[in-house]
C-alpha cells in the first residue's frame, strides 16, 4: 500500500518522468564511452611520457566518437548501454590527472576521486545490491517506498534525497574523512548534469551508479580492506 | 577561506532549490489513475456465436524464410486499411537479417497488401548511436494523434535474456503501408542492470485517457511480468510489476470492470497451466491468484476484451506442445468455454504466438504457422445473430 504521507507529497509534486532526447542519447553515449576508452588507454600507458599518453588519449577519443560499427562506443553501448555520469566524471578527473596541465595547483585540485569517501563507496555498494535485487524482483515489496526501487529513480523526491546526501560532505566536512579533497563534488555535479540532460535514461539511479562502476567499487573496497 | 557550517548549509539549500526547480520544471503534471477504455466505450456488446468468414496466410516479405510473433493493430474508421499486421521475419529466428515486416488489410480490395520491411536493425542502431544485435517481437499502438508507435524487442550482447524494448514512432506523414516508416524514440528504461532483459509480446490495454498500458516481462533467469504506462501521446509514465512469481511471462490484460483487471500469462511452472494475477484498483497494484485450470505448454496467449463481460482468448490448449490452437470465450475471464479450434495438428506441428483484434465488426486472429508463415482467420457473428450495439 502507498504510504499516505508519500502519496500526499507526490500527488502535488510528482510529475511524469522526463527521458533524454534521441540526439542527447546518441551523442552522449558516444562521448561517454570515448572518455572511458581514453582513460583505459591512459592507464595502459601510465609509465609512458605525457606527450605519448596525450596522443593515445586523443586517438582513443577520436576512435570512440566515430559513427557506426567502427567505433567501440557502438559495441560498448550494445553490451552495457551507457556508463553513469559519476563514471564519466571519475574518468574525466583521472584523465585530467594523467594528461591534463601539469601545474601543481591544478593537479592538487583534482585529487583521486575515491580518496576519503569510503562511506559513500560503501553506500554505493549497498545501493547496487538493492538495485540488482530489485531488477531480479527479489527485493520484497512493499518497502517503505510505494514503487519498485528502480522506478523510484524517476521521482523528483529520489533526486532530492540524493541531493541532500551529496551535500553532507560539504556542509559537514568531517563526514568526508581526513583526506576528502574535492571528490565530494562528483555526486552534486552528476545530479546537476542529470537534471540538465536527463542522460543516460531519465532515471537518476542510472546517472549515479552503473553496474560496471559497481563491480569496480567491489575491487576498490577489497583492496582497501586488505590494507587494513 | 573556511565557511561555517550554517553558511555552507545555506548554500546547500540554494543548490537543492536549483536542483528541484530544474528537475520539476520540465515535468508534465501527473496523470489521474488509470481507467480502461473498454469499460467506458464498449467495442461490441454481446457478440453472439462466431463463425469463420475468411482465412489465409499473410504475404511474406521478400526472401524471408521464417516469420514469427505477429501483432495485429486495428486501424481507425476512414483509414484505407482495416488492420496493420507486424511480425519479424528473416532467415531464422534471431538471424542477423531479421527485420520487422508489415502488411495491411486493404478496405477497398479486401486483401492483404504485399508485405514490406518497416524496421531495419542497422538503421535503428545508427539512430540510437549504439548497436542492436537482433530484432524480435513487435507490438503496435495508435496514439490519440493517430500516430503509430511500435515497440520492438532488440537484443544487446547475448540472446533474448539480453533484450531491451525499443520504442519507435511513425515518421512518415501517412500511415498507409506504402509510406509507413518509423524512427526510434528511445530504449524503454526498465531496469538498472544495463537495461537488459525486458521483452514485449502482447498488445497494450487501451486507457480511457487515450494512453495505454503495455504488458512486458523480464526473463533473465527469473521470469516476471510487468506493465508500462504511456500517456495519450506515447510518453513513458512508469512501470508496475504484475506478479511476485518467478515463472510467469508474456502477460495479456483482461478488463472485467473499471477497477477489476486480470493478467493471464504464459507459465513455465511445472504444472503447465495459464498463470494469472489480479488488480482491484485498475492496474495500480497487482496480486497473484491460483492458475487457471487450463493447460499452457509454455506458450504465448492473447486475450481481447470486447466489453466487460465478453472476453476472447487464443491459446495452445494441450500441455505438451503447440499443435492445437483454440479460440475460447468467457463472460468473467475465469471460466472459459471453447469457441472453436483454430488449428489442430499432429505432434510436430506448431501454431503459436497468436494475436487478436476487433475491427469492422469482425474478430481477427493471426498466429505463427510452423515458424514459416503468419496465418490469419476472421470471424463474424453467425447469420441472424448480429452483434447488438
Amino acid at each position: 500500500m502507498m504510504n499516505p504521507w508519500f502519496a500526499a507529497v507526490t500527488g502535488h509534486w510528482d510529475g511524469l518522468p522526463v527521458l533524454p532526447g534521441m540526439a542527447i542519447t546518441a551523442y552522449a553515449n558516444a562521448l561517454a564511452w570515448a572518455l572511458v576508452l581514453a582513460w583505459l588507454f591512459a592507464c595502459m600507458a601510465a609509465r609512458a611520457p605525457v606527450s605519448l599518453r596525450r596522443a593515445l588519449v586523443l586517438a582513443a577519443l577520436v576512435w570512440g566518437l566515430l559513427p557506426g560499427a567502427v567505433s567501440p562506443s557502438y559495441w560498448l553501448g550494445l553490451t552495457f548501454r551507457a556508463p553513469s555520469l559519476i563514471t564519466c566524471l571519475i574518468v574525466l578527473a583521472a584523465l585530467w590527472r594523467s594528461v591534463g596541465p601539469q601545474a601543481r595547483w591544478l593537479q592538487r585540485a583534482i585529487k583521486r576521486p575515491a580518496e576519503g569517501l569510503q562511506w559513500q563507496v560503501l553506500a554505493a555498494l549497498v545501493l547496487g545490491y538493492l538495485l540488482l535485487l530489485d531488477t531480479l524482483a527479489l527485493l520484497p515489496l512493499p518497502l517503505p517506498l510505494p514503487l519498485p526501487l528502480y522506478a523510484f529513480g524517476f521521482s523528483p523526491l529520489c533526486l532530492l534525497a540524493l541531493g541532500v546526501v551529496s551535500l553532507i560532505p560539504w556542509v559537514f566536512p568531517w563526514a568526508a574523512g581526513r583526506s576528502g579533497g574535492s571528490a565530494w563534488v562528483l555526486l552534486p555535479l552528476a545530479l546537476l548534469l542529470f537534471v540538465l540532460t536527463r542522460w543516460p535514461s531519465g532515471n537518476v539511479w542510472d546517472a549515479v551508479l552503473d553496474p560496471c562502476l559497481w563491480l569496480v567499487l567491489h575491487a576498490h573496497v577489497w583492496r582497501r580492506a586488505r590494507r587494513l | 577561506m573556511t565557511l561555517r557550517w550554517p553558511v555552507r548549509g545555506l548554500f546547500g539549500l540554494v543548490f537543492l532549490g536549483v536542483l528541484w526547480w530544474l528537475d520539476v520544471g520540465p515535468r508534465q503534471a501527473p496523470l489521474p489513475p488509470m481507467q480502461a477504455a473498454v469499460s467506458v466505450r464498449a467495442v461490441a456488446a454481446d457478440l453472439p456465436s462466431l463463425q469463420k468468414d475468411a482465412a489465409g496466410f499473410l504475404p511474406m516479405a521478400t526472401d524471408a524464410l521464417t516469420a514469427h510473433a505477429s501483432n495485429l493493430l486495428a486501424m481507425p474508421q476512414g483509414h484505407t486499411a482495416t488492420l496493420t499486421a507486424f511480425w519479424f521475419s528473416g532467415d531464422r529466428e534471431s538471424a542477423p537479417n531479421v527485420q520487422i515486416a508489415a502488411s495491411q488489410f486493404d478496405r477497398a480490395s479486401q486483401t492483404w497488401l504485399p508485405a514490406r520491411n518497416v524496421v531495419d536493425r542497422i538503421a535503428v542502431a545508427q539512430k540510437l548511436g549504439f548497436g542492436v544485435r537482433r530484432l524480435g517481437n513487435p507490438v503496435g499502438w495508435l496514439d490519440t494523434d493517430g500516430r503509430m508507435h511500435l515497440f520492438v524487442v532488440g537484443t544487446g550482447a547475448g540472446g533474448w535474456a539480453a533484450a531491451r524494448i525499443l520504442h519507435l514512432v511513425q515518421s512518415s506523414e501517412q500511415s498507409d503501408l506504402a509510406h509507413l516508416s518509423f524512427v526510434p524514440v528511445n530504449v524503454l528504461p526498465l531496469s538498472w542492470l544495463w537495461n537488459t532483459s525486458f521483452l514485449v509480446r502482447n498488445s497494450p490495454l487501451q486507457l480511457a485517457d487515450g494512453g495505454m498500458l503495455l504488458p512486458v516481462h523480464f526473463e533473465l533467469g527469473w521470469k516476471y511480468p510487468a506493465a508500462v504506462r504511456f500517456d495519450a501521446h506515447g510518453n513513458f509514465v512508469g512501470m508496475v510489476r504484475i506478479s511476485a512469481g518467478h515463472h510467469l511471462l508474456q502477460p495479456t490484460l483482461v478488463v472485467e470492470s473499471p477497477t477489476q483487471w486480470r493478467a493471464l500469462m504464459r507459465s513455465q511452472a511445472p504444472e503447465r497451466r495459464i498463470g494469472q494475477a489480479v488488480s482491484d484498483d485498475a492496474g495500480q497494484h497487482w496480486h497473484d491468484v491460483p492458475a487457471l485450470p487450463m493447460a499452457n505448454p509454455d506458450s504465448a496467449l492473447q486475450t481481447l476484451s470486447l466489453n466487460s463481460n465478453t472476453h476472447l482468448l487464443v491459446h495452445n490448449s494441450t500441455p505438451q506442445d503447440r499443435s492445437v490452437l483454440d479460440l475460447s470465450r468467457s463472460t468473467d475471464a475465469q471460466s472459459w468455454q471453447l469457441e472453436t479450434h483454430l488449428m489442430q495438428g499432429g505432434d510436430k506441428d506448431e501454431y503459436s504466438y497468436p494475436s487478436l483484434a476487433y475491427a469492422d465488426g469482425a474478430v481477427w486472429v493471426s498466429y505463427t504457422d510452423h515458424r514459416k508463415h503468419i496465418a490469419w482467420q476472421r470471424f463474424v457473428p453467425k447469420p441472424g445473430q448480429g452483434a447488438k450495439p
